[in-house]
């Protein structure tokens, strides 16, 4: 601490020292002539920087200011058209795609429908072939059996003739034979 | 040991004389010269491509320019546009005095009052003009302010004229003082770690809290000098404001 306070009182002294000798040099400017160099060479060179300042810096500053504001509203306005012209082309495509899905649902409708025509219409004349088919059929099945009936009359005459024949040995004519055959089978049929 | 005052000593390096009038090269001079040939330097080279993707030593130019260019916006207005080439000049010119004095063996310009006196009283005069061309006999308002009553009046007006006719001397001898003692500090603790450093091996470890001490101050002066500069440039744009819109 000692030493501390020995250093301090002679730093203390060696500013009063300089100060007894004619104190800062700051107050002394007019006495030594010094302050109208310090005053002219402040003019000069403050002069010198606010030329350079005022002709070559702000103005270069102040137009790239300016231009990349220009930009940045250039930039701004060019990517809000392309959004736009993005969300055009969004809402085509939505549409085309609604379209060809209401497209395709209608083909395939369209097309079941055929389907289904084709299948009655299929239907329909299978059928009507069919039932034509059945009604020739019918047609000679009665056929067979008017010509089977009709064929009954012969038979039962040979029959009876045979019959005939051979009970008593007459030779019965055909034509009786027939005739009794003829009346008897009306017999039967009223009965 | 050198005084701690010895820094502020003017040194002519050549003699010049214009109408019998000193005007001789100096080592303010010459530090005068350096710092406008450094800030021409880096403002022209800064804005030399003038790229609308700025590179980093564009950006440092650019951000002072909004930096001052948003002082008078706020505190002039758009009138004070005009003024905008001095005001920046003025604050650059002052920033690059007081950090070209943290350099060791420089000198600092700004720690003497004849240049800063001699800025404020431009300031000064130019706001006055400005003040009476702008507004004509209206600028006197500035010294009696609307709503003092009227046996107040007086008082007012002269306290007004007072503050107003001695804002160069406060505008130069805050930088001047500011200046001044930071560098007498900063030399008188370094004058400290000399003279402990050679009183033996414990003064040789005491050396190291003056030296502490002188780094951290060191930090400080930085920021006084980019504060002072800001402070000188502030001031004189109100100023500049009370020229242009008077009736406050």
């Amino acid at each position: 601490m000692a030493l501390a306070n020995t250093i301090l009182a002679q730093a203390a002294t060696d500013v009063a020292h300089e100060a007894s000798k004619g104190g800062l040099p700051q107050l002394n400017v007019i006495e030594d002539g010094s302050f109208t160099n310090q005053i002219a060479w402040l003019l000069i060179t403050f002069f010198v920087l606010f030329v350079v300042v005022w002709r070559t810096v702000l103005p270069r500053v102040t137009t790239v200011l300016e231009e990349r504001e220009e930009g940045i509203a250039n930039d701004l306005d060019s990517a809000g058209r392309l959004k736009a012209e993005a969300e055009e082309v969004k809402a085509a495509y939505e549409a085309a795609v609604a379209d060809a899905r209401a497209k395709a649902q209608a083909t395939i409708l369209g097309t079941k429908d055929a389907i289904q025509a084709d299948i009655a219409a299929t239907l329909t004349t299978l059928e009507a072939k069919l039932a034509e088919n059945a009604e020739e059929a019918s047609a000679r099945i009665a056929k067979a059996s008017n010509e089977a009936l009709a064929s009954l009359d012969t038979v039962a005459s040979e029959v009876a003739a045979a019959m005939v024949t051979k009970l008593s040995g007459v030779k019965a004519s055909e034509k009786d034979v027939a005739a009794a055959v003829t009346a008897a089978l009306a017999s039967v049929e009223e009965a | 040991m050198a005084s701690p005052i010895e820094q502020f000593n003017i040194k002519p390096i050549a003699h010049f004389e214009l109408a019998g009038i000193d005007v001789s090269f100096t080592n303010s001079s010459l530090w005068m010269v350096i710092v406008v040939a450094l800030l021409s330097l880096f403002l022209i080279g800064g804005t030399r491509k003038s790229a609308s993707v700025p590179g980093r030593w564009q950006v440092m130019v650019e951000l002072m320019y909004s930096f001052i260019a948003g002082m008078i916006r706020d505190n002039v207005g758009k009138e004070g546009k005009q003024y905008f080439p001095f005001i920046f000049t003025l604050f650059v010119f002052v920033l690059g005095l007081n950090l070209a004095g943290m350099v060791p063996y420089a000198f600092t310009v700004t720690s003497h009052i004849a240049v800063n006196f001699a800025m404020a009283a431009f300031i000064f005069i130019g706001v006055t003009l400005v003040g009476f061309a702008k507004n004509g006999a209206g600028y006197l308002k500035l010294f009696a302010p609307s709503g003092v009553p009227m046996w107040l009046l007086p008082m007012i007006v002269l306290i007004e004229l007072i503050s107003y006719c001695t804002r160069p001397i406060s505008l130069s001898v805050r930088l001047f003082a500011n200046m001044l003692a930071g560098h007498i500090m900063m030399k008188v603790f370094a004058g400290f770690i000399l003279s402990l450093a050679a009183a033996g091996a414990v003064g040789m470890v005491g050396a190291v809290l003056p030296f502490t001490v002188n780094v951290l101050l060191t930090g400080l002066e930085i920021l006084v000098a980019c504060l002072q500069a800001y402070v000188f440039t502030i001031l004189t744009c109100i100023y500049l404001n009370d020229a242009m819109h008077p009736a406050h």
